[in-house]
């Protein structure tokens, strides 16, 4: 998982770090084999292995290649539903939703 | 100038006040200006919040002025009050006797909406050795009967209702009320703990028979301390198991804790980041018990910093 946004602040420094696909933010805490997914449209929450989600970047890296725009990802813009095909994505990797 | 504390005050005083200009009470960092003519608050708040520091209401900033009013539909019907913060309420009219519990549930929910730019988690609070015990739990899981028992036995009272984290540093705000306990739990802890503090019950309530426990005076001098998290434990009370726990990854613990945040939905991406990195340095538990003296000594031995 890459180490984007580490957590700053007096607690958590170096623990914890979190990443963004699409509308999906991942948060990892070090040393732990899951990661916690928060999709802040919808406010779901789902449980994925850090396998699962290095699936889900890659799948959703093809689908950029594809033809969504990497702005829209960026961004987390709706203007093509990324996050309906990441939910899809994480559904069938078996995410659990809770 | 110093401030007074409510005990310092008659039960005539805060009666005057209620029905007057208002009775301005300071609730850790916040400031609440309580109004109501309905007669039946003066006792339970003199008796709750004796060492709360009392302010004047007839000027100054107010997070919240709340009025509990007695109505009645036609001169034949029965009393009824309302609870009035500024001209909303989310809570319908109830039998003039409910008028306290009402105040407390009202003021759970102003407490909530007005730390909306935190993270505020439906979920008991406690700390020791300078870490909080966050205690998440469904409606009976028991975690207001376990956070009384906690407090009654050295543990410091955050809040038995709400978690407030701050999104600047991680931190937990304590705002110290009395405990509410329903039903079973009002013998179970006033056996346990002869000398816990408990109003008397009020019955036929929504909830059933409730009564409150008041909070500890070092607790109510402490509410501006606030403290990390260092532990959250999911209790579920399971009549006749025996007690069981599992250790849960943070990333676990963040997303059922995200199931009782009340805001992070609003929050976003930011609040979402915030609740995962206020927990950390935290060790998070499922724990199933039988019995509150079953979970008292596993959070004895295991909560320990």
């Amino acid at each position: 998982l890459e180490l984007a946004g580490l957590a700053s602040g007096t607690l958590g420094a170096n623990l914890a770090s979190s990443q963004q696909i699409g509308d999906v933010v991942a948060f990892h805490f070090q040393d732990e084999e899951e990661v916690a997914l928060f999709i802040p449209g919808s406010a779901d929450v789902l449980l994925c292995d850090l396998k699962q989600w290095s699936q889900l970047r890659n799948s959703s890296k093809a689908s950029v290649k594809s033809g969504v725009p990497v702005a829209d990802i960026a961004n987390g813009a709706h203007t093509h539903p990324v996050e309906s095909e990441l939910m899809v994505m994480l559904r069938t990797l078996g995410a659990s939703i809770t | 100038m110093s401030l007074l504390k409510l005990a310092e005050l008659s039960e005539q005083d805060v009666e005057r006040e209620l029905r007057g200009p208002g009775l301005g009470l300071r609730l850790g960092s916040l400031r609440c200006c309580i109004r109501s003519d309905t007669e039946l608050l003066a006792t339970p708040l003199r008796f709750l919040y004796q060492d709360y520091l009392v302010d004047g209401c007839t000027d100054g900033f107010f997070d919240f002025r709340l009025n509990l009013v007695k109505t009645r539909k036609h001169l034949w019907s029965p009393w009824l009050v309302e609870f009035d913060w500024e001209g909303s309420s989310p809570f319908p009219a109830l039998a003039l006797a409910h008028a306290h519990p009402l105040f407390e549930w009202g003021l759970n929910w102003c407490v909530a909406t007005a730390s909306g730019v935190h993270i505020v988690i439906h979920s008991a609070v406690v700390e020791r050795d300078g870490v909080a015990l966050v205690l998440p739990g469904e409606p009976g899981a028991g975690k207001s009967t376990l956070c009384a028992a906690l407090c009654l036995s050295g543990w410091r009272l955050l809040s038995d209702e709400l978690t407030i984290i701050s999104q600047k540093d991680y931190l937990v705000q304590p705002v110290p009320r009395p405990i509410s306990l329903k039903n079973k739990s009002i013998e179970l802890i006033g056996n346990r703990y002869p000398l816990a503090e408990i109003t008397d019950p009020v019955v036929d309530t929504h909830k059933g028979t409730i009564a409150y426990v008041r909070p500890p005076s070092t607790s109510v001098a402490a509410s501006t301390l606030r403290v990390p998290v260092g532990f959250v434990v999911f209790p579920k009370f399971t009549a006749g198991s025996s007690l069981g726990y599992e250790p849960m990854s943070r990333a676990m613990g963040l997303t059922q804790l995200m199931e009782h945040t009340f805001n992070v939905g609003l929050l976003g991406r930011e609040g979402f980041e915030s609740l995962a990195r206020s927990i950390a340095s935290a060790k998070c538990y499922a724990v199933e018990y039988p019995d509150l003296m079953s979970i008292l000594e596993w959070i004895d031995l295991t909560c320990r910093r």
